[in-house]
């Protein structure tokens, strides 16, 4: 039975009070969602046996194919085994295209509902217990928030490595939201820039020992100085390899639940921190700048270094902080080259025995 | 006194070869004397020309001694004492002192001294550790070797006032000489000191002297088997050693346990694993120990010379030999290297054949924590290695030997000179590839000993130790005695095409190196012989003596020699640290895959310092294949190693990319292979199953996402797919036939159904079988999309119909033919004798020999009498040459083969859908086969072999057919206007036409007759050629008995 635009209005409404009214009690709970709650919640509790208003998600999700279109979602469930959580997959795929079609159908109502849609207001709750935690003490300084959104444990206000704590479901729907690399940081974009912030370098000191923050200044003397780099075009030659398929399987669905395979799925994540640790943004730039300063100077340097080193003290002095650094180095670097050119322990001629002409 | 601003150790050889008369005709008559086979004829090259040539290599007067160590040299002394009393008025003939003028070289370069500088500044600053990486021969040692003076004045008194920098330079040994020579040329006043296997005490005392400044050690010490290229007393030491140690232990048992003693339980139980004898063990417990006390130099080393408060500063020379992380070796020194404040890896093929052999010297540096850490940081991309390289590598790096010497020309390079390998190795070369003695490594190995020299593949050249290899080869001549016969009396190819190259190069008075990747090099010496050949392999020792080792004297020997024209040589043996620039012609005779080893021999003769352009020659036998695929392997890998040294550095958002990616990485991959390459992804999943068998089959779809991705992928767009091209050949052309006979075929089952894609297309009901659910619940949806309804739709495999599941009754995503009972309790069979039709669209080829048997009994079990069994199977998977077995065996299980229907189809349209073009539609030609049930059932053991299951001649990518899965990309096409292209007895017409052609003069057989629609039928065909045969039997009556002949072979009297 289809329902007409009114009546999904209607049922739209009906669902997102009933959103309302079970959040502050069932808010950790992996079912306090639109859909979750259309299927579960009987009113007082999370009933695992789907009923009620099962008309409404077929109905959202059909409203937001004719609005936005529809995104296949990347894990699937029998439809036949498990119709609701089919239609949960598929909500849990077009997260925007519901907001949307739901702001779309509410209206100015929309507000009111749009932090719970979002999981702004959950995710809020999460960071800031993260950030107080963190300050006071109460965590360990290498917890990221990552860590802290598994095992964090809202009643009892601790860590525990043994169980997945009170944000796991929400970490979930990050997860299925933003896919397992970029949800990471698209969590930062969901809650307050200044509560943002100071969460995003608790987490990265957690993770790198630095935040990945590069000054302004150095990013706008390496565009000056070295630029981007212009591709030369090579043709490489066939590689001959077989494929292999990356990623495993992620989520299990089990009893109208669906598991993420954490375990593995945090395994990805210690390589991605492995790469950014390698990776020194900031130092990497630096190196650039300074194989460039050094391939412009390098060869004036026999023919006149004192007027290569004056040439450097003078961009030093007028350098940025962040570019200072970098001045440094090749300053001493060169001063290095005029030690050793001057140095008497090393040699600075070699005889050389050569046939004379005629022998 | 002219100064030059050079600094070669190989100096003595930038004497302009032009004034170079060693290799000029000295017209004074005296006697002659023959030397390894090579005679030394001292009217055609006088005796003071031979010596001048040495000394001038040398640089110096040597003494008797050390001529006395090469066989040549000494005869030269024997002559000189004849001639001049002794060698030393022989100099005094030759002007003594007067010999040779002094000139000076400035040093050091400008770049050395950026390169110190750079090595200093970084540690001193940020305790980082530096990598040389510029090419061989760019006098890279130098440079790292000043930083030892700077860090001495400038840093060390900063912090550590009053102590003294100890110097540890490690490098491998036969290179300790030379880089003890290089320390004394550029540090004059700094005290050195090399420990060798021999002084090792008294030297390690030397080392702990306050005094001492630099300590030379040669990686062997601290690994490696001791018996390679150790000097007489050494050798001596040893088989007292060797000797006593059998003296002590008398039983294998007793060798057993002293063996666990020095290496653990663990490792000699793995040992003994291998039933060694008592000789072996003993050979095991010598090398072991000696690894052990070697390991105590390091640990010496450590103790008593670089503790944790002498700040220190440690190379490794010629890192590349750092390879895995788990060697003694190199756990030995990266103690040693991780508590020096400075450090530096020197290496001019850092590279070596695999980013990931850069991995522990990544570790080295600093830039990953463990080892394995670095591969899945650079994910085998040079881009990401260059940008992890960044803040390591000491710039510039000097990527050509020009950079630093612009007067050398420029290197030539000849990259294929083709020739022509003879019949009998053609034919060995495919009997070998077709032999399913060897595995596939073995072929490799044998195929690449006969094309290098088809007498090293004679049974008796192979080792009886090596018992598995001896009895394979042996068994393979036993098969092909006529090959082994033929090969006896073969010239090899190769060696008369490089006998071309080395005759041209001589007319140029060029003297010639060539490199040979086996130990091919006695049997090539043979061969060269007639230029004056010399060989210098594995039995010349590198062991040192007086700064010079044996091989580096063959060398020079060869250089010097005017007799000697042709040296052949290996690329392990003429490798770091030799020079030999005087061969300026090289000649790679067997390729090899390993693009650094090729740079390291090259990088002998194209050296700075060399004036003469080199000529680089490749041989490739062509038509075999084999050289171009190592080429190509090879190629990539300078294309990788070209990417690292030279590519363009990462731009700034590629590396906030790094930064992030590892993920999205494989997530872009992902979605690529979904995107664009699925359905090559999905071809090269589905390929990889052929013959696997339902268990095999449904073990893969297990992995990871496959159960899902591939239905997924699947059924995207799946109305383009080749799939449902099949499927619209069977229902919109075949099916219909067949009613035609058969009246309405109500009951229908489709077996590897995927996604119900014959009741989806034919537009009824049908009972749907498959090993997927997914696959399954897919078609389902889609028929009930289409209005469909009261399909069955069960879980199981084609090759046993009397247990399908329904899908209620299992939550599997894969059927698990395995454990049928275990797996599931409630089980149904499709009925006997239920079936109208029985339709298997690209399924039953994934089975195994023994399930396509049961396939054909239950088909027949399942078809009503007289009923048709209907099979597609792409034409790449069923073989011409297997066709017409297959079909017999099929014939044999009790079914009779429709000629009229069954065949290779083909359409007479393709329509790109993106584009709406149309296209060639050559591409779509399944092969379809309609078979009626016969019902007596026969109990039957056939092959139903669809291919030979190997290849012949391996492929090469190449343009026209690329073997990349990328290549897999199509653009999503329908076909239409199927029609017959050619009937099951295709394979006979296809033998006739052969034969027309043969006997037509190659002339090509005009068969465009039957590829227009429905028009060739077998009937037509056969007129035809009855026609044909009637024309050309006027015309060439001898040619056309002879074809009927041949035909009699073929099909006996009735031809």
């Amino acid at each position: 039975m289809s329902l007409e635009r009114q009546a999904l209005t209607d049922a739209a409404l009906r669902q997102s009070k009933r959103l309302q009214e079970a959040f502050p009690q069932w808010k950790y709970h992996e079912h306090c969602t639109l859909w979750g709650i259309s299927y579960f919640w009987n009113g007082t509790t999370m009933n695992l046996e789907p009923q009620r208003e099962e008309d409404f998600v077929p109905e959202l999700l059909r409203a937001v194919e004719k609005n936005v279109g529809l995104q296949e979602p990347a894990y699937q469930v029998s439809k036949r085994r498990d119709p609701a959580m089919y239609q949960v997959m598929y909500c849990l795929a077009n997260r925007e295209g519901i907001e949307l079609t739901m702001e779309d159908l509410l209206q100015e109502k929309y507000l009111q509902i749009e932090p719970l849609l979002t999981d702004k207001k959950l995710l809020t709750e999460a960071v800031e217990t993260y950030v107080v935690e963190r300050k006071s003490c109460g965590l360990n300084e290498t917890i990221d928030l990552v860590h802290f959104l598994l095992y964090y444990h809202m009643p009892e206000k601790k860590l525990s490595l043994h169980q997945y704590g009170s944000f796991e479901p929400l970490a979930k729907r990050l997860t299925l939201r933003y896919g397992e690399e970029s949800a990471e940081d698209k969590l930062f974009t969901l809650i307050s820039k200044d509560l943002a912030k100071e969460a995003l370098t608790l987490h990265q000191y957690a993770l790198y020992g630095r935040t990945l923050a590069v000054a302004p200044e150095l990013e706008k003397a390496h565009q000056q100085l070295v630029g981007t780099p212009v591709a030369r075009s090579t043709v490489a030659p066939k590689k001959v390899t077989s494929v292999s398929m990356p990623g495993n399987k992620r989520v299990i669905h089990h009893n109208h639940a669906l598991n993420i395979d954490w375990e593995n799925l945090l395994k990805g994540r210690r390589q991605r921190v492995t790469v950014t640790k390698a990776f020194n943004r900031e130092e990497l730039l630096k190196q650039e700048i300074k194989e460039k300063l050094i391939k412009d100077y390098f060869p004036e340097m026999e023919k006149d270094s004192q007027r290569v080193m004056q040439e450097l003290e003078v961009r030093y002095n007028a350098a940025s902080a962040a570019e200072k650094s970098v001045f440094e180095d090749i300053l001493e670097i060169f001063q290095g080259m005029q030690i050793l050119e001057k140095s008497e322990s090393i040699a600075h001629e070699m005889n050389i025995p050569v046939r004379k002409k005629g022998k | 006194m002219s100064s030059q601003n050079v600094n070669s150790l190989e100096i003595n050889s930038l004497n302009d070869d032009d004034d170079d008369d060693s290799l000029k005709i000295d017209s004074s008559d005296v006697d002659s004397l023959e030397i390894n086979s090579l005679k030394i004829d001292f009217s055609v090259h006088s005796l003071e020309n031979r010596i001048t040539a040495i000394v001038d290599r040398l640089g110096f007067f040597p003494s008797q001694e050390l001529m006395h160590r090469n066989t040549y040299f000494a005869a030269l002394v024997r002559e000189a004492e004849a001639r001049h009393g002794n060698l030393e008025s022989c100099y005094r003939s030759m002007g003594g002192e007067q010999f040779f003028q002094q000139t000076t070289a400035k040093i050091p370069s400008q770049r050395q001294l950026l390169a110190a500088a750079t090595i200093a500044v970084d540690g001193a600053r940020y305790g980082r550790k530096k990598i040389e990486m510029s090419i061989p021969g760019s006098q890279k040692t130098g440079g790292v070797l000043l930083a030892v003076d700077l860090l001495s004045k400038k840093y060390l008194p900063q912090i550590a006032p009053g102590k003294r920098l100890k110097t540890l330079y490690v490098c491998p040994s036969g290179l300790v000489p030379v880089m003890e020579q290089e320390a004394r040329k550029f540090l004059p006043k700094y005290r050195g000191v090399s420990i060798t296997q021999g002084m090792r005490q008294e030297e390690l005392l030397r080392a702990a002297d306050p005094e001492t400044d630099i300590i030379f050690l040669g990686y062997e010490l601290s690994f490696r088997s001791h018996t390679l290229g150790i000097p007489e007393e050494a050798e001596k030491q040893r088989t007292e050693r060797v000797l006593a140690l059998y003296a002590e232990l008398p039983t294998r048992n007793a060798a057993l346990e002293r063996l666990a003693r020095t290496v653990g339980n663990e490792r000699t139980e793995k040992f003994a694993a291998k039933s060694p004898s008592w000789n072996d063990v003993i050979q095991k417990v010598f090398v072991e120990e000696a690894k052990h006390e070697a390991n105590s130099i390091i640990t010496q080393l450590e103790q008593r010379v670089f503790t944790p408060e002498q700040p220190s500063y440690v190379i490794l020379g010629e890192a590349h030999n750092l390879v895995d992380m788990d060697s003694r070796r190199a756990q030995a020194l990266v103690s040693l290297w991780k508590n020096a404040r400075w450090g530096d890896l020197e290496t001019g093929t850092a590279f070596r054949s695999s980013i990931r052999h850069m991995s522990f010297l990544m570790h080295l540096l600093g830039f990953v924590e463990h080892t394995e850490q670095y591969s899945l940081v650079v994910k085998d991309d040079p881009k990401r290695v260059r940008s992890a390289l960044q803040l390591y590598r000491i710039e510039p790096v000097i990527t050509d030997v020009q950079q630093i010497d612009s007067q050398i020309p420029l290197l030539q390079e000849h990259p294929s000179v083709e020739y022509q390998p003879s019949k009998i190795i053609t034919e060995t070369y495919v009997a070998l590839l077709n032999s399913e003695l060897f595995t596939g490594a073995e072929r490799t190995y044998l195929a690449r000993i006969l094309i290098a020299h088809p007498k090293n593949l004679d049974p008796d050249h192979f080792d009886p130790q090596e018992k598995e290899m001896y009895r394979k080869i042996h068994t393979f001549f036993d098969q092909f005695p006529h090959l082994l016969q033929g090969l006896r009396q073969e010239k090899s190819c190769r060696a008369e095409a490089a006998k071309k190259i080395i005759e041209s190069a001589l007319e140029q008075q060029e003297k010639v190196l060539v490199f040979c990747e086996h130990n091919i090099t006695e049997i090539l010496e043979k061969e060269f012989a007639k230029y004056g050949c010399r060989r210098i392999d594995q039995t010349t020792s590198l062991e040192m003596k007086d700064g010079l080792a044996d091989r580096h004297l063959a060398l020079i020997e060869a250089a010097r020699n005017p007799d000697i024209r042709v040296v052949v040589t290996t690329r392990g043996i003429l490798r770091e640290g030799l020079d030999a620039r005087e061969f300026t012609t090289i000649i790679e005779y067997e390729p090899t895959t390993l693009e650094f080893r090729r740079e390291q021999s090259i990088a002998r003769a194209y050296r700075s310092g060399q004036r003469r352009q080199v000529q680089v020659y490749q041989l490739l036998a062509s038509g075999l294949g084999l050289d171009e695929r190592i080429a190509a392997v090879r190629e990539w890998r300078q294309h990788i190693d070209h990417q690292i040294y030279e590519g363009d550095n990462p731009s700034a958002e590629e590396i906030e990319a790094y930064l992030r990616d590892l993920g999205k990485l494989q997530a872009n991959k992902l979605q690529e292979l979904l995107d664009v390459q699925g359905r090559g992804y999905l071809a090269t999943i589905f390929n990889s199953l052929v013959g696997r068998g339902s268990a095999g089959f449904a073990e893969e779809m297990k992995k990871q996402n496959r159960t899902r991705l591939l239905p997924v992928h699947f059924n995207y767009r799946w109305q383009y797919t080749y799939s449902a091209n099949c499927a619209r050949l069977l229902c919109e052309n075949i099916i219909p036939k067949l009613e035609e006979t058969q009246g309405n075929l109500e009951d229908i089952l489709d077996g590897a159904c995927g996604p119900a894609t014959i009741s989806r297309t034919l537009r009824k009901p049908t009972t749907n079988v498959d090993i997927l659910r997914l696959q399954l619940e897919f078609g389902e949806d889609a028929c009930q999309k289409v209005g469909i309804a009261n399909g069955k739709y069960v879980l199981g495999s084609i090759h046993n119909l009397q247990s399908v599941i329904p899908l209620e009754a299992t939550d599997d995503e894969v059927f698990d033919p395995q454990h049928l009972t275990e797996s599931y309790p409630r089980q149904e069979k499709i009925p006997d004798a239920s079936q109208d039709l029985y339709v298997c669209s690209l399924g039953m080829y994934y089975l195994n020999q023994e399930e396509r048997a049961e396939f054909f009994q239950e088909a027949k079990r399942v078809l009503r009498n007289g009923k048709p069994l209907l099979l597609l199977i792409p034409r790449s998977k069923i073989a011409t040459s297997c066709e017409v077995k297959f079909l017999e065996d099929i014939e044999a299980s009790g079914f009779t083969i429709d000629r009229d229907i069954s065949g290779i189809y083909a359409a007479a349209q393709a329509t790109n859908v993106e584009t709406g073009e149309q296209q060639g539609a050559s591409s779509f030609e399944p092969y379809v086969i309609v078979a009626y049930n016969q019902g007596t059932v026969l109990p039957i053991q056939k092959e139903y072999s669809l291919s030979l299951g190997y290849d012949i001649i391996p492929s090469i990518p190449t343009e026209e057919k690329p073997l990349s899965v990328a290549d897999h990309q199509k653009p999503h096409v329908v076909y239409s206007g199927f029609y017959r292209k050619a009937g099951p007895q295709k394979i006979q017409s296809l033998s006739l036409s052969s034969l027309f052609e043969e006997v037509n003069g190659g002339k090509e057989v005009d068969e465009s007759k039957g590829i227009e629609g429905e028009k060739s039928t077998g009937e037509e065909e056969s007129t035809n050629i009855e026609e044909r045969v009637r024309r050309l039997a006027e015309e060439k009556p001898e040619a056309v008995r002879d074809m009927l002949s041949k035909l009699s072979d073929i099909f006996g009297g009735n031809a």
